[in-house]
């Protein structure tokens, strides 16, 4: 479902996103893993549409992200890093917004809009204007309205943050579901926890390199000590200097 | 406090350290339109200036008269300026969230942010004076001593302007809700500045200027008594000047010893003024009222005309609604009814008692008509994308063609520019009693001009986007801003070039009585208006398109 060939992104002199190649299935759900600043939201906006790669191409349901962009984000659905919603919208306007731009069906928008407003638990704040949600309304917002246009395959950048743990547990649950009805999810992340639980394989990227990929079990073969993924993640990212770290503030 | 004005320093330092060709070249262009405007500025007080110093016996108290009357008005620019400047830099700069948090005494932060402010709201006015003070000093024969002396007036004379300004706002901060205070400001300028413009442009005071009425426009400033009050720091800045000129140091010292001591004084209260209650007003400015919105849009955006599909009437009925909601933008509608009263006012009082002279200026009518249509755009077209703001990725990751937002766009502006157009046409036009030919040439010109500006401002905005920026004022002024104007400038002077060949045809027939229509003429005048229209329209349109298909997000 998603296909990357040679995906590159360069910015000046600096590489982002280096010879990304991947393929993501249907209705598996894919963690991308890596430090700050490796490119991991960079590659998101490659895959999205968002930014023009430099080399390469992103392919999604077999629709070329940057020579069909309308038939590609058609079955995409985006839920930013940081999810800047129009302020002067209310909670119920922007979905609204969001639904008729994937022209779905205006009576199912009716009966939908006010449930996940209910499941996301801002039902009260639906006909408040965003500038005065916090940003965990913000994000369940965003989420919201992915769900509401039914996409196939799922960008999901830092999808946690700002989430209460309720609500974390009830959009882990949801992303589960939807990969069980087919939905493809890419999903980057800090949190291993969740991408341990939740993902089918994990990539691990590395100034703009994808260094590993693989299941759990996999990854954790190629780990020197093996245990959970924060380990594997450390052991792989070079993170066992932060014992140093540990030692100086001890 | 030093910390702080490092942080600013080095800001400054790497933005201008690290600005790149296209920028740097952007900067000299403005720095050379800005000496040009000084020089012009310059030779016209110089003008003005000798003219009144050369009047026997009042001419040298008549200067002093003027400086004190031009300090007096940027006083008051720079108090109002600082008003509304300290409510952004005191209570909703980004950098404020992170500075309050800091150990950093409130005190310390308040006399920092209070003199930022001072600096972004008087650094305008301060230039706009130089060319006038230089004149000044040229006629009056100073050398550098005098232009020294101003420098160390001007930093007092500033400060207590700012003063004044940041005292009013944090009084309104205590007295009404935060986030209410700003939109009341904003409507209040506007209105407070029309209402001058009006008053003053009733009182006609161009008649003032004409050689004939000289001698009554001196006698008129000679009798304003407002200027010299002394309790108003322009009229000591003024009086240290004079003093200074006519070699009299002692009272240059007490005038700018009078003037110090004030600001030294004003500085000490507001800092202990705004250290109890500076937090407060900052406090009570991040919480957003949690206001309810009654669902105006109805069905939202279904009443939107249902020709265009459903994208389409969502992001036009979208951006009617956050335009309405956002004090930014709809303070901007008063800026509009002023800018048509202004200009419908200054039709009504022209005198024209001639039939050339009436066909002259209702031919002229249409370029201003033009003028303004091209800066009405630039306020409501040319910012169209740049609004989207950081909410741009909804529309680019949705499967929406970059045509139909920028088709929105336009839609959106084409209707209120075109129908602004039509009034001001046609009021005027009926003011003036123009013939029914005119009449109908205007009407249809300015439908067209609203049209290609229209588009001219939505492509523009496309090809300069600045999403990033917190306020609408910031895309106006923008490089592209600058650009859009020109480009809508020339556009409208070619438009006037050609219809000049359709009025010489009409008015000439009419003096000599006979038809003097010639249809290849016409023709050509209609193929030259079309090819010129369609390159306007579409040009910036298509550029604009492919830059936002390039641009990154």
């Amino acid at each position: 479902m998603i296909h990357a060939v040679g995906l590159t992104k360069r910015f000046g002199a600096v590489t982002a996103v280096e010879g990304l190649d991947l393929e993501v299935a249907p209705g598996e759900i894919f963690g991308y893993l890596g430090p700050n600043g490796a490119g991991k939201t960079t590659t998101v906006k490659l895959l999205t549409g968002l930014l023009r790669p430099t080399a390469g191409r992103a392919i999604l349901g077999g629709h070329d992200v940057q020579a069909d962009p309308r038939a590609a984000k058609k079955i995409l659905g985006l839920v930013p890093d940081q999810p800047y919603v129009y302020p002067h919208l209310t909670g119920h306007e922007f979905l609204r917004f969001v639904g008729d731009l994937y022209e779905v069906d205006a009576a199912y928008q009716k009966k939908k809009i006010p449930e996940l407003l209910e499941m996301f638990e801002i039902a009260d704040r639906g006909d408040e204007l965003v500038e005065t949600f916090s940003h965990g309304m913000r994000q369940k917002l965003v989420l919201a309205g992915v769900l509401l246009h039914q996409p196939k395959v799922l960008f999901l950048d830092e999808p946690m943050v700002g989430l209460d743990p309720k609500s974390a547990r009830l959009v882990k649950d949801i992303f589960q579901t939807l990969a069980g009805q087919g939905m493809t999810l890419f999903m980057c992340t800090h949190v291993l926890e969740i991408a341990e639980r939740l993902c089918h394989r994990v990539g691990i990227v590395e100034h703009g390199r994808m260094t590993r990929v693989g299941t759990l079990a996999e990854l954790r073969a190629q780990a020197a000590g093996g245990g959970n993924l924060e380990d594997v993640f450390l052991s792989l990212t070079g993170g066992d200097r932060y014992k140093d770290l540990l030692r100086f503030l001890a | 406090m030093i910390l702080l004005f490092k942080i600013q320093w080095l800001a400054w330092k790497n933005r201008l350290l690290r600005s790149r060709g296209p920028e740097r070249i952007k900067a000299a262009a403005f720095a050379g339109l800005g000496l040009l405007f000084f020089g012009l500025l310059h030779g016209g007080a110089l003008r003005f200036l000798r003219a009144v110093h050369g009047v026997e016996l009042a001419g040298p108290l008549l200067l002093v008269k003027i400086l004190s009357m031009a300090l007096m008005t940027a006083f008051f620019m720079i108090l109002f300026s600082a008003t509304i400047t300290s409510f952004t830099t005191l209570f909703f700069a980004r950098d404020l969230s992170l500075l309050v948090h800091t150990p950093l005494p409130h005190r310390t932060l308040f006399a920092f942010k209070s003199i930022e402010t001072a600096v972004y709201a008087s650094w305008m006015m301060a230039l706009a004076l130089v060319p006038f003070l230089a004149a000044y000093g040229r006629v009056t024969g100073q050398g550098a001593g005098f232009y020294l002396l101003l420098v160390a007036l001007g930093v007092p004379f500033v400060w207590l302007a700012s003063a004044g300004g940041i005292g009013l706002s944090l009084g309104l901060m205590r007295l009404f809700p935060a986030r209410r205070v700003r939109e009341i400001m904003l409507a209040l300028s506007v209105i407070i500045c029309t209402g001058l413009y009006l008053w003053v442009r009733w009182l006609a005071p161009a008649r003032f200027l004409r050689a004939d009425t000289m001698s009554a426009t001196l006698e008129y400033i000679a009798l304003l008594e407002a200027p010299s009050s002394p309790w108003l720091p322009s009229t000591w800045v003024a009086q240290a000047a004079a003093a200074f000129i006519n070699g009299s140091a002692r009272d240059a010292l007490f005038h700018g010893g009078a003037l110090t001591a004030a600001a030294a004084l004003a500085f000490v209260a507001l800092v202990a003024v705004g250290a109890r209650t500076y937090y407060t007003g900052w406090a009570s400015a991040q919480e957003a009222p949690r206001r309810k919105t009654r669902r105006t849009l109805g069905d939202e955006w279904r009443w939107v005309p249902p020709l265009f599909g459903t994208r389409f009437r969502a992001i036009l009925g979208k951006d009617l609604a956050v335009f309405f909601r956002d004090s930014n933008q709809w303070s901007q509608l008063l800026m509009l009814a002023s800018v048509a009263a202004i200009y419908l006012l200054s039709i009504h009082k022209l005198p024209l008692d001639s039939r050339f002279l009436k066909g002259l200026v209702s031919f002229l009518n249409i370029g201003m008509t033009g003028f303004v249509l091209a800066s009405v755009a630039l306020r409501f077209v040319f910012p169209a994308i740049s609004l989207e703001g950081k909410s741009w990725w909804a529309l680019r990751a949705a499967p929406v063609g970059l045509w139909e937002i920028l088709w929105s766009k336009f839609l959106g502006g084409v209707a209120p520019i075109a129908g602004l157009g039509v009034l001001l046409v046609g009021v005027s036009n009926h003011f003036l009693g123009v013939d029914p030919f005119v009449a109908r040439l205007s009407n249809v010109t300015v439908l067209i001009m609203a049209v290609t500006l229209s588009g001219m401002g939505v492509g523009f905005g496309a090809l300069f986007p600045r999403f990033g920026v917190e306020n609408v004022a910031q895309i106006q002024t923008s490089a592209g801003g600058v650009l859009f104007m020109v480009a809508g400038l020339f556009y409208v002077g070619a438009t006037l070039a050609l219809e000049a060949v359709l009025m010489r045809m009409h008015y000439f027939s009419a003096v000599v009585g006979r038809s003097l229509w010639s249809g290849p003429a016409v023709a050509a005048v209609a193929g030259a208006m079309l090819v010129l229209n369609a390159l306007a329209f579409f040009l910036p349109l298509v550029w604009g398109h492919r830059h936002l298909a390039r641009a990154d997000i």
